[in-house]
């Protein structure tokens, strides 16, 4: 029941907010979604702490349950959404995106957690699509009505084209359910595992192609990925932050949780090709991002080359890729959304970051951002005690020690990933020498003050001791999801 | 594993962790004046830790095993799937030695630093940095995992380009910073796939578990892995092809020289090698790899340093130059002879280079240049001609110094390794470059030394030799202010200069740190000692007219360029990858992008006609979203179908 409840807390208010609340008075609307979104957290805390599961019957004729339960690899996801969804709620106080009112805004940002909730809560696959699904409206909502205020078509651009991607993938994902569901007879998570496994090897390749393809959308994998850098070019922090840190990574568990939780041969079938692509992901952004000239975009390609690391580790079908995978879920989530805050408070003050103009030294306008920034930087290039090297490195041993592929393929795609992180030393540097140390000849005055203050440097401060703290301890993470991890590829492994 | 185990555990932390500690306390509190007194108490208990360590230390560093003993860090075990990262130290006579110089270092490095950056508004990050910096190093050094190693490794990398482009006011140190970043993070790739290899075979990041399994499966995987790590290691080193990074990071304050260039970074390539010579020794392809690269750069350093203009990029390249002698022995007999040979000189270069660093820095504070023309005669009083006089006698390897002991152990060790092209493409290397060695170290001396002569401009012919010639009147404030200089620099200076010209006797009485008795070879001492009289006499006639490198002419720039090193950086890497990164950019909007973009165009058109955008846009939206579901559903139907049939 807690689990329900950390479910049902932040989509009934956010409704009520959404459909109510649109006379409420900022200070009013933003009250009502602090406190949700704590409430949020403090439930799935609870729900941990008390391993909360619910099951019950929904739609009977279907065959739909609302199962819901937590394991170890949802568990720090679930952690990662209601934290998230406490420091955008928190961001808000002081940088509330125009387009609409306050409480639409904040409505739209506790409905899409509450529906990444109940997409990593999950325990049958119909909810599964349905909450994933239900991520998409309120998300839309925020690039299209809360985008750039400066540019409406490229907010309406980019919100079409987040629509049209996504609904294309998840099509493409309800077919591979249905005919998954059919084949095996059950929805049921817990029971497809087994199921799954004993279709033949025909059906589940087709099943886990189609939902890579379906997912691989969301994630996003090359080259099925030009939505993000317009969504994220557009909308606004909080709704960049939840791009990244909550959306994307309902692509990669979707990976872990249906196809190569169900249908592992299939997988096994398909895994080189997403490992190749995810490799060209990682070479592909990385390389965008040398001469991308619009920040926001920037950090946008960037997360498509992360994403191709977690990728790669997933793909490469071992337990140390998947547990890479994981780690590197997290950290990217907490990573991006550090430096999609660093640049998007920045462009709400300046009005624009490009860096095909000279651009004032954060490190001597604004120390303390400019600290920020040259630390989610170094994260950002899978520098050793911050998050994203564990990911990092062990998603090239997972794919350097995977028996699947032809040959030495994945063997070539450890060695192009471990150059691709090269390219991401050199973007990210990049960045440190345009907007941290300041390139332009004559210095550069801010239009406006720069330093972070704040909700945002709460924000800023909570994000910066994630990060270092995963980095310095991937124990937290690791500890959580080991178990699950070795008993979800153990049917792989036993072959 | 025995039972003192919590005893020799505890120093070993606390020498990582002090350091550690006050990186993290000096960051929060940069803007105060405390951070001087945190950074360099921090330092100073770090070398009591160390040296209780070494003077506590029961174990000769013998048998064969790699390490000697491991405790655990504190940090728990990991288990992931397959492999087991254990996050052990290793305990032995010899990382106790190479910690201690190292904590000597960076206490010299801080104490020096609150001085000569007193003005600058940024020490107390430069301070934290510099103690983050001196943590990575004692945790390489201190490694018993390939995993803790690793990040040592790049947390130095990343440290340095922090501490190199410290003064980012200025072009030239961003640019320096960003280079030096980039050349060794591509090295550092070797680095990363090398663990992997290692560890995939190991199923273990330990070096126990790691030697223990790749002793028994040498091959073609090994020689591949430890290919890769001797890669990582020349980026790290600066050896050739990467070399020309070192001397673009002199745009760096000289205490942070001092600090890569001594104890930490460059040198951090031969602990690790020295740590892994078991496998390193098994990898002969790998070894020809290290040898012909240290070959070409010992020469290629030395020669660069002869002709530099500026002093303090005559020690860059004479680093460069050094590492690689350090380096020689591994490469060829890569056992507890050779790495005790490479880390006695790594010992004994670490005290001269922090020496002539942290002097020139002296020397040059008060007259803003480390230019050789306004440096001439500056080291007029006993102090710093003492400090010149013993830091380039070490440098040029002269016997009872500390660099004297142990180049002339390389070169015996060297030597002694018997026949072999390999052993003779290093020998004679090393000949050449301690004439060569002997050469500039006597050049630089001399210009230190001998009074500035009041020459005309005229006479001074090249580039920026005539751009500055130092006057009288500069020169005498300099001294004033030398003179005013306070006790800590002093103190530094002198404990610097009294550990250079008495460190490598002290080191010799106590051998067994190595682990190997050091024999003195009366043949090679003789060698090594006419090669070098050679070389300073050579020096000594060429000096005549004032400083030799002005007989290059006007060909002396392109040593000032590293003889073009970067043009070709740009050229073979740079552009190309520049020029790839627009093509993609291009194919990913106009061709990746452009089917999705025909398609949003038209689906915004068709809802602009739908009517009145206020009222209905969510409506149209809500359709296309409809029609486009019901297509892709008819498509989703052919392709079960057809998957189905």
């Amino acid at each position: 029941m807690t689990l329900l409840a950390a479910i049902a807390v932040p989509i009934v208010v956010g409704l009520w907010l959404v459909l109510a609340g649109r006379q409420l008075p900022r200070t009013s609307a933003w009250s009502v979604g602090m406190v949700a979104a704590l409430a949020t957290l403090g439930l799935l805390v609870a729900a941990l702490v008390t391993d909360s599961a619910f099951d019950r019957e929904w739609v009977g004729v279907l065959g739909l349950r609302l199962a819901l339960g937590v394991d170890g690899i949802s568990a720090p996801l679930l952690v990662l959404t209601a934290a998230i969804g406490v420091l955008v709620v928190l961001l808000a106080r002081s940088n509330l995106p125009t387009g609409g009112s306050p409480s639409l805004y904040l409505g739209a940002v506790l409905m899409a957690t509450g529906g990444a909730f109940a997409t990593f809560a999950a325990r049958d696959a119909i909810l599964f699509f349905v909450a994933f699904e239900l991520v998409l409206i309120p998300v839309w909502l925020l690039i299209h009505r809360f985008g750039d205020p400066h540019d409406a078509a490229a907010r309406k651009d980019a919100g079409l084209r987040f629509i049209l991607f996504t609904v294309s993938g998840s099509v493409l994902m309800l077919i591979g359910i249905l005919v998954l569901v059919g084949s095996a007879g059950t929805s049921h998570f817990d029971v497809l595992v087994d199921a799954g496994a004993a279709l033949p090897l025909g059906t589940q390749t087709l099943v886990a192609a189609l939902l890579v393809t379906g997912l691989a959308v969301k994630v996003p994998v090359f080259p099925l990925h030009t939505w993000l850098p317009a969504a994220h070019a557009t909308a606004p922090t909080g709704g960049s932050v939840i791009l990244a840190a909550i959306l994307l990574k309902m692509g990669t568990y979707g990976l872990v949780r249906l196809p190569i939780a169900s249908v592992p041969d299939g997988f096994a079938r398909v895994a080189p090709t997403l490992a190749v692509l995810g490799t060209i992901g990682i070479i592909w952004a990385g390389l965008v991002c040398l001469v991308e000239n619009d920040a926001k975009r920037l950090i946008a390609y960037s997360s498509i080359a992360h994403m191709g690391f977690v990728v790669l580790g997933l793909a490469s079908g071992t337990v140390v890729g998947l547990q890479a995978a994981l780690i590197g879920n997290i950290a990217h989530g907490v990573i991006s959304a550090l430096l999609f805050v660093v640049i998007g408070g920045l462009k709400d003050r300046w009005g624009a970051v490009r860096f095909d103009a000279p651009l004032p030294a954060l490190r001597e306008h604004a120390p303390r951002l400019g600290f920020v920034l040259i630390l989610g930087l170094a994260a950002g290039l899978g520098l050793p005690g911050l998050a994203a090297f564990w990911g990092e490195l062990f998603a090239v041993y997972g794919a350097w020690t995977s028996g699947l592929g032809p040959g030495l393929l994945l063997r070539v795609c450890a060695a192009v990933a471990a150059l691709g992180a090269v390219l991401a030393a050199a973007y990210a540097l990049r960045v440190g020498r345009l907007l941290w140390v300041g390139e332009a000849q004559t210095p550069v005055e801010p239009t406006a003050p720069t330093e972070t203050s704040g909700a945002e440097r709460l924000v800023l401060a909570a994000l910066v001791v994630a990060t270092v703290t995963i980095g310095l301890v991937p124990h937290v993470v690791w500890s959580v999801t080991s178990a699950d991890a070795s008993a979800l590829l153990a049917g792989v492994l036993g072959r | 594993m025995i039972e003192d185990s919590v005893s020799l555990h505890l120093p070993i932390v606390a020498t990582i962790l002090i350091p550690f500690a006050a990186a993290l306390l000096g960051l929060a509190a940069a803007r105060r004046s405390i951070v001087k007194d945190i950074t360099v108490i921090a330092g100073f208990l770090a070398v009591v830790s160390a040296a209780y360590r070494l003077v506590t230390i029961s174990e000769p560093a013998t048998g064969s095993g790699v390490p000697v003993l491991t405790v655990s860090s504190g940090i728990p075990e990991i288990a992931l799937g397959e492999v087991t990262i254990p996050f052990d130290l290793a305990v032995g006579s010899r990382t106790a030695l190479i910690s201690l110089v190292v904590a000597v270092v960076t206490l010299a490095v801080l104490a020096f630093a609150t001085w000569y950056l007193a003005e600058d508004d940024r020490l107390g990050v430069f301070l934290a940095t510099v103690s983050l910096f001196a943590a990575a190093m004692q945790l390489v050094v201190h490694s018993g995992d390939l995993v803790l190693t690793l990040v040592g490794w790049e947390v130095m990398g990343y440290c340095s380009y922090l501490l190199i482009g410290h003064w980012s006011r200025s072009g030239r140190a961003r640019r320096a910073a960003y280079k030096s970043f980039i050349v060794t993070r591509l090295a550092d790739v070797g680095f990363v796939l090398g663990v992997v290899i290692l560890a995939s075979g190991a199923r273990s990041t330990g070096y126990t578990e790691v030697v223990t399994h790749w002793s028994a499966n040498t091959g073609a995987a090994l020689t591949l892995a430890i290919s890769l790590l001797v890669i990582a290691v020349l980026g790290k080193s600066a050896q050739f092809p990467f070399q020309d990074w070192l001397a673009d990071a002199m745009a760096g304050p000289t205490p942070a020289s001092a600090l890569i260039h001594a104890a930490t970074m460059v040198a951090a390539g031969t602990v690790v090698l020295a740590q892994l010579r078991l496998l390193l020794a098994l990898a002969p392809a790998a070894q020809w790899l290290l040898a012909v690269s240290v070959a070409v750069t010992m020469i290629l350093g030395a020669v660069l340093a002869i002709g530099q203009s500026d002093l303090k990029t005559l020690l860059a390249w004479s680093t460069v130059s050094q590492v690689a002698v350090m380096l020689a022995p591994l490469a060829l007999v890569a056992d507890l002879e050779g790495s005790a040979a490479a880390l006695f000189h790594m010992y004994s270069h670490a005290l001269f280079k922090a020496l002539l660093f942290l002097t020139i820095g002296w020397l040059s504070l008060s007259i803003h240049s480390t230019l050789a023309a306004r440096l001439q005669g500056t080291a007029g009083r006993r102090l710093s001609q003492a400090a010149v006089v013993i830091g380039f006698a070490a440098l040029a390897g002269l016997p009872l110094v500390v660099g004297g002991w142990s180049k002339e152990l390389v070169v015996a060790t060297v030597a002694g390794a018997g026949a072999g092209a390999r052993g003779g493409l290093l020998l004679v290397a090393l000949l050449v470059t301690v004439v060569l060695t002997a050469l500039y170290a006597t050049r630089a001396a001399l210009i230190l030394v001998r009074p500035g002569q009041q020459k005309a401009d005229e006479d001074l012919t090249t580039g920026e030799l005539r751009a500055v010639v130092a006057t009288r009147a500069a020169l005498k404030e300099a001294q004033h202010k030398l003179d005013a200089a306070p006790f800590t620099p002093r103190a530094v200076i002198v404990l610097l200069t009294v550990a250079t010209a008495f460190g490598g006797i002290v080191l010799l009485a106590f051998e067994d740190l190595l682990g190997v008795p050091a024999h003195v070879s009366v043949l090679w001492l003789t060698v090594t000692l006419v090669l070098a009289l050679a070389g300073i006499a050579l020096a000594w006639v060429l000096s005549k007219d004032g400083d030799l490198a002005l007989r290059l002419g006007s060909r002396q720039p392109l040593w000032d360029q590293g003889f073009q090193a970067d043009r070709a950086y740009l050229a073979l890497v740079a552009t190309p990858v520049l020029a790839a990164a627009r093509a993609v950019r291009a194919l990913d909007t106009q061709v990746v992008d452009a089917p999705v973009r025909a398609l949003a165009r038209q689906a915004v058109r068709l809802s602009d006609r739908a009517g009145d955008a206020q009222t209905s846009r969510p409506l149209t939206a809500a359709a296309l979203v409809g029609i486009g579901l019901v297509v892709l559903l008819a498509l989703g139907v052919v392709i079960t179908l057809g998957g189905g049939a």
